[in-house]
């Protein structure tokens, strides 16, 4: 059985890595075999990667996400699933190559650093509340990478049409006006997914860890939390939109990524839970 | 030799026409035909006992006519005839003015017209629908015998299929709507959107019918002259006049403007549009200076979420799209090489069919006179075992013969077609022996 998991954590980034590349040859060619069987084939990969975590559930007998490299696994299906679900309600694929790039990174980073990650030392796992605060994280920072992604390739656009480069990005992306909404509305989920993160870990934390407000990673997260927060109450009440709301969901999205791998490898927390 | 008789079929397809690019406008015009005229030359044509079928193309950039023959009149000059009879000696063109085309290339260049590869604007799509009017136009005036409907049900199949497996018709190709395609890179809905249209000239009125056509939120157009904007909304749903004075109060509500005046100085500055971008919290703002001189000062483009576009980048991306429709050329005529092929094995295989019934027939007429003999000799019940017994072997008999007709007729080469030939004609003997019996 671990054999068949490291078969599936090593072929899973390539596997993910043959579809991004097989959306890039639609976004570039429009080619109509791509066409046919990009969908289909991130729909198998994303089934084999659920396959790998239930797995890994039954093995382990706990949730796959006490390790960083469980979370990038996790993080990395997450955007995968999200992405198909987005592909499905806006009917277009032209944004899957950039998004499933970004997953074929995940985890591969995960893949590599999977068979090296420490033994799992937390009671905390075991806990119901615990894997409802997990979960919503994953989630939240999954919605981030998504928003983070639309708002990059937000930036492309703006960049061409400002250079008047009329090249693949001003021909083939979605109007400049969908990828904003299409990062405000990842950006939100993520803000809301990440709110009850926090509700969670500090009813959690105010019962089991003392001083748990001074944990580096809740700093963090308070931090990327309040930013976004910031962001999404300049959308609604004072009417943010384009470039400087991209920005700021952007520079979040860093932060967050630097909140989680910075409790990690700089700052001890109560977080780690891998020896 | 074929199984298709060219006098029937697809092969016999004849078309004579005049187009742009065999005739200067003046002479377009003189052959242009209004929908009665086109009914009334169909009709002539049909009552000529000449044509069984025929169709008229007539549109601002050609007038072409695919006729199926009744009788064979592959001869050029006859077509000529025929067509000249019906449209009348003084509109039609010299001859060297016309082309001919017969069969495989009479169905290709129907093709190519339908997928707009032989327009003046490469890849448009408003040919097609013509091309269906003149299908509409010909079936009524009388009902197309199978293979012309063939022809042109093919013809509307392979335009469809250019159009969704190409580029061919992708990308606007013309000044104002590529003005609309790049409002639309940064609005994938104009539904909600100002649109500012700044002169009421040419440009300024293609520009405006453009964007009307995309039903924008407001559409407002101003003038030095109001009475030439309120000329210029009358054609326009729900688009309203200005003068040009207020264009300050325009631009404050403006998503879009278009700019197209003469004006030595720039109309448009960086300090008007600077003014407007702060209350817009980051809202997109897409000008569009379609003037000469240019209206509006380049450097607005340097304030954030301001989109300038003048001519050069419009016909920037015009030359990009009609380069792209270029490139589609191979991947267009491949398909529609494929699509005449397919017709044609079509027509062959249903040609066949006629074949095979008559061979069917001769050795039905053969059995049959066995079994009529069998029950005068042998009486009734040994001649109805007799009809079974002839009817299995006919059929066993036959199964190699068609099958390899079926074959045959698919490959469509003239090898093919002489042993069609060799295989009708030895069958035509069996029947000439039972004739004589």
């Amino acid at each position: 059985m671990v054999l068949l998991l490291d078969l599936m954590g090593a072929l899973l980034p390539l596997l993910y890595c043959v579809a991004a590349i097989n959306y890039g040859v639609y976004f570039v060619r429009k080619d109509p075999f791509a066409e046919r069987t990009c969908t289909r084939l991130l729909v198998a990969v994303v089934s084999l990667h659920l396959v790998f975590l239930l797995l890994r559930v039954f093995i382990l007998e706990r949730f796959p996400i006490a390790t960083l490299a469980e979370m990038f696994s996790v993080v990395a299906f997450a955007i995968a699933a999200v992405y198909l679900y987005v592909e499905k309600v806006q009917g277009s694929k032209s944004t899957g190559t950039f998004i499933i790039a970004l997953v074929t990174v995940m985890q591969l980073a995960a893949s590599t650093l999977l068979p090296h990650a420490g033994a799992v030392k937390s009671e905390y796992l075991k806990s119901p509340l615990f894997s409802l605060h997990t979960l919503s994280a994953v989630l939240g920072y999954s919605a981030f990478a998504v928003g983070a992604v639309y708002g990059v390739m937000f930036l492309l656009l703006y960049r061409a049409l400002k250079r008047k480069t009329f090249g693949l990005m001003f021909d083939r992306l979605p109007s400049l006006d969908s990828l904003a909404s299409m990062a405000f509305g990842a950006t939100l989920l993520g803000w809301m997914f990440l709110t009850v993160t926090m509700i969670i870990g500090t009813v959690m934390g105010v019962s089991a860890v003392p001083h748990f407000y001074r944990d580096a990673q809740f700093v963090a997260t308070l931090g990327v939390w309040g930013l976004y927060s910031v962001a999404i109450g300049a959308y609604y009440f004072l009417g943010w939109r384009g470039a400087r709301m991209v920005y700021f969901s952007l520079f979040g999205f860093v932060l967050a990524v630097a909140a989680v791998l910075g409790s990690h490898f700089v700052f001890t927390s109560f977080h780690v839970f891998s020896a | 030799m074929t199984a298709t008789s060219p006098q029937t079929g697809p092969g016999a397809l004849t078309l004579v026409g005049i187009s742009y690019k065999t005739a200067p406008v003046h002479l377009l015009e003189r052959l242009a035909l209004s929908p009665d005229e086109v009914r009334a030359v169909l009709t002539g044509l049909g009552d000529s006992g000449t044509v069984r079928d025929a169709l008229a193309l007539s549109t601002c950039n050609r007038t072409e006519f695919y006729l199926l023959p009744a009788t064979d009149i592959s001869d050029p000059g006859q077509v000529t005839e025929v067509v000249k009879k019906a449209i009348g000696d003084e509109r039609f063109p010299a001859e060297d003015r016309l082309y001919f085309r017969q069969g495989r290339e009479a169905v290709a260049h129907l093709f190519r017209v339908a997928c707009g590869l032989d327009s003046m604007i490469l890849g448009e799509a408003q040919i097609l629908g013509q091309v269906k009017d003149a299908y509409e136009v010909a079936a009524d005036v009388r009902e197309p015998s199978r293979h012309f409907e063939n022809v042109l049900q093919a013809t509307l199949r392979v335009a469809k299929r250019v159009r969704a497996e190409t580029e061919i018709g992708i990308g606007a190709v013309s000044v104002a709507s590529a003005a609309v395609h790049l409002a639309n890179r940064i609005y994938a809905d104009l539904s909600g959107k100002t649109v500012v249209v700044v002169g009421a000239g040419e440009t300024g009125r293609l520009a405006a019918q453009h964007f009307d056509s995309h039903r924008p939120h407001r559409l407002l157009v101003l003038n030095r002259t109001l009475a030439r904007a309120r000329e210029l909304v009358s054609d326009l749903e729900g688009a309203e006049a200005m003068e040009l004075g207020r264009l300050g109060e325009a631009l404050s509500l403006a998503d879009i403007v278009v700019s197209a005046v003469r004006s030595e100085t720039p109309i448009i500055t960086q300090r008007d549009i600077a003014s407007i971008v702060h209350g817009r919290s980051g809202q997109p703002l897409l000008l569009l200076d379609l003037g000469m001189p240019r209206n509006i000062d380049a450097a607005v483009n340097q304030l954030p979420n301001v989109f300038l576009h003048d001519m050069d980048a419009l016909k920037q991306v015009v030359d990009t799209n009609l380069a792209r429709r270029h490139k589609e050329i191979p991947k267009v005529e491949s398909l529609i090489a494929q699509e005449v092929e397919r017709l044609f094995a079509h027509e062959r295989v249903d040609e066949i069919g006629s074949v095979i019934a008559e061979i069917r027939r001769a050795t039905d007429t053969l059995r049959m006179d066995e079994v009529e003999q069998a029950k005068h000799d042998l009486g009734e019940q040994a001649a109805q075992a007799v009809d079974v017994a002839t009817r299995a072997l006919i059929n066993k008999l036959l199964h190699g013969p068609v099958t390899t007709l079926k074959r045959l007729a698919r490959q469509g080469t003239p090898e093919a077609g002489d042993k069609i030939a060799l295989i009708r004609e030895m069958f035509r003997h069996i029947q000439g022996d039972g004739d004589r019996r």
